[in-house]
């Protein structure tokens, strides 16, 4: 099986911040400000093999991009599985996610690097020629706030 | 192609790009159908862009003329036939499901059958009753999303027969598994786990030996695949290439894979459509890869005059190192958005001149013109990979004159001599493909196949000319009571 470079790349930045939705350690030094939560329905999840894994993206309006902030994970439960990032300072966000299937911690890739395993995205944005632009997938947090997101296999 | 360019950048969401780029509108404008309908309602050639009909079941069609003695087998045809779908239109000539033709020639008889390619794709807008995903041409809106290439997969290009089946191809994704009989399709070929939803182009080559090559390409990824007669992968590759945008063809000889990348490459945007990206480089060389046949590695490379090559004949490879080859060659480095126009309800404007290309292994290339306007060129299969004399096209009797086809030219490549079959101002002539005569003797000894589009009439037709002598006008002429829209490739098959 092909595996992108990339795609262990994706597992440290997944794992580095913790296995479960903890705040990342830059949004609590900030102690004063107040912090929600961000809960993802992802939809369509087609079986209860492996893991659905999430990514956060948080947008910085200083340099015009979204860096991952934190990955968390959660075994697959099949058709929705709930996942929570906790802890977050407002602002706006977006989640990647994808059902690693085989539990190998990776997103398997044919040999051009497309996706073999299911992937979605926060707002219920979808893919078309590549993903989502930011804007599709952003969800506005300022309060305890829901999104939702669906497999795409 | 570069429709294609497409999970590269999906691929992009398993990580290392792990920075995106904030916001950026993506322009999403659905399409009226309301102009090609009011140029259609005055302009009856653009039958030729209309949708085709559904599934056609004629058991003993209309011969004009006589079937040759001899010719029996199964004439196959692909090409984009749903074009437009509850009010909207696509923007491009190459995004329509494909529609499949089977005509079964024999025993003084011929039948026809026509059906869509039923791709996971079309089965899905057809149960909804509307377009759902977007297209390589853009122009329509995303209302699902894709997991991949083959959830746009329209298989409207080509088709390939393998020992006992037939393949339906697209080029930016897989090939459709297809009854040679029913022309039923029963999902994706699968050439090896590691390569399942990766581009396989509509051009494969076979090889004097019966092994099948081809490739395929997405953004900066060129994959050299190679096949048994029956289908079954027997190596493949990946190689790095520039991001030309769209190959659409290659070339095979008996030693190498012959690359050519035209002066185009992928610069801007493909939220609404990959062909949007391609961007015509009239400053860029065509670039000519070599790679082995057998190790598929690169071996050789050079450069020829900027233009834009959807089609090539055939090339033969001598002792020296030089290459030989034909192509219908377009000064017009943005031949791809040309392809437009149908949509608009206009006849395509670029156009391509068949040329005779000699790469010596050492020292400049040489291009000489051949004739003018012309596409769709094809071949003697039994002279693939060798060297070949004659190459049969779909032409412009005089340049310039129709704004399609209206002729099937012979064209000797060693003679410069021409022959040309007029088929008169009523008709748009497509295609015709090379079947060699069983037990022939001569590169030229066999019949032409084709179809045409009698506008005035509006009724296709398939024709049978004798390639020894085009000239002489169609031995037979197949009719069909109605019309069916203009196409892109076909393949015979001998019957038993
Ligand atoms: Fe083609």
């Amino acid at each position: 099986m092909t595996k992108t470079s990339a795609s262990s790349f994706l597992i440290a930045i997944l794992f580095s911040a913790g296995a479960h939705a903890e705040a990342p350690a830059g949004a609590s030094s900030s102690a004063a400000a107040p912090t929600y939560t961000l809960t993802l329905t992802v939809e369509g999840v087609r079986t209860a093999e492996g893991e659905i894994m999430a990514q956060l993206l948080k947008a910085d309006d200083t340099t015009g991009t979204a860096p991952p902030l934190l990955g968390i994970r959660a075994p697959a439960i099949a058709g929705v599985t709930a996942l929570s990032f906790t802890g977050l300072e407002a602002g706006d966000y977006a989640v990647r996610v994808f059902h690693d299937e085989d539990s190998d911690g990776e997103m398997k890739t044919n040999a051009f690097g497309m996706p073999k395993e299911g992937f979605a995205f926060s707002n219920r944005a979808k893919a078309r020629f590549g993903p989502p632009d930011f804007n599709d997938m952003k969800v506005s947090v300022s309060a305890d706030t829901a999104t939702s997101a669906v497999m795409a296999y | 192609m570069d429709r294609r360019t497409f999970l590269t950048r999906l691929a992009a969401l398993s990580g290392a790009a792990a920075s995106i780029t904030l916001p950026s509108a993506s322009g999403q404008t659905p399409t009226s159908i309301g102009a090609i309908d009011r140029a259609r309602t005055s302009n009856p050639l653009l039958a030729g862009f209309d949708n085709a009909p559904g599934d056609l079941d004629f058991p003993d069609l209309f011969i004009e003329g006589k079937l040759p003695e001899g010719l029996s087998g199964i004439f196959y045809r692909n090409g984009p036939g749903q074009h437009a779908l509850a009010g909207e239109r696509y923007h491009h000539w190459f995004d329509g499901d494909g529609y499949l033709h089977r005509w079964q020639i024999g025993e003084g008889r011929v039948a026809f059958k026509g059906r869509f390619a039923a791709t996971p794709k079309r089965l899905a807008e057809q149960a909804a009753g509307k377009f759902l995903y977007p297209a390589s041409g853009g122009g329509v809106p995303s209302r699902e999303g894709i997991s991949g290439p083959d959830g746009i997969n329209v298989a409207n290009t080509n088709l390939l027969p393998v020992k006992g089946g037939l393949w339906g191809l697209w080029e930016g994704g897989s090939a459709l598994r297809l009854d040679p009989v029913t022309l039923e399709a029963s999902g994706f070929v699968s050439l090896r786990e590691d390569f399942d939803g990766a581009p396989f182009s509509a051009h494969p080559r076979v090889g004097e030996d019966g092994r099948i090559w081809n490739i395929g390409t997405m953004g900066k990824r060129l994959a050299i695949y190679r096949l048994q007669s029956d289908g079954a992968l027997d190596a493949a590759k990946v190689h790095t290439i520039p991001a030309a945008g769209l190959i659409h063809d290659f070339l095979l000889t008996c030693k190498s894979v012959v690359v050519i990348l035209s002066s185009t490459r992928v610069e801007g945007s493909a939220a609404d459509g990959l062909f949007n990206s391609i961007k015509g480089r009239p400053d860029l060389s065509m670039q000519v890869k070599v790679y082995d046949r057998e190790s598929l590695t690169l071996i050789r490379e050079a450069e020829l005059p900027a233009g834009y090559v959807f089609h090539f004949g055939n090339a033969h490879e001598d002792d020296t190192g030089t290459l030989r080859f034909d192509m219908a060659y377009s000064t017009n480095c943005d031949a791809v958005q040309a392809m437009r126009a149908p949509m608009l309800g206009k006849f395509p404007e670029s156009s391509s001149q068949a040329c005779l290309v000699t790469l010596p292994g050492k020292g400049a290339p040489k291009l000489e013109p051949v004739k003018n306007d012309i596409e769709f060129p094809r071949i003697n299969p039994l002279y693939a990979a060798r060297r070949h004399q004659f190459v049969y096209a779909a032409a412009q009797s005089i340049p310039g004159k129709s704004l399609w086809f209206d002729a099937v030219a012979k064209l000797d490549l060693d003679t410069g001599k021409q022959a040309f079959a007029y088929y008169g101002e009523d008709w748009l002539v497509e295609e015709h493909v090379f079947v060699p005569k069983r037990g022939g003797s001569g590169e030229d000894d066999g019949w032409l196949l084709g179809t045409a589009l009698n506008w005035k009439l509006q009724k296709t037709a398939l024709n049978i000319l004798d390639a020894r002598d085009p000239g002489a006008g169609p031995l037979a002429r197949i009719w069909l009571d109605q019309p069916l829209p203009l196409g892109f490739h076909g393949q015979f098959v001998h019957g038993a």
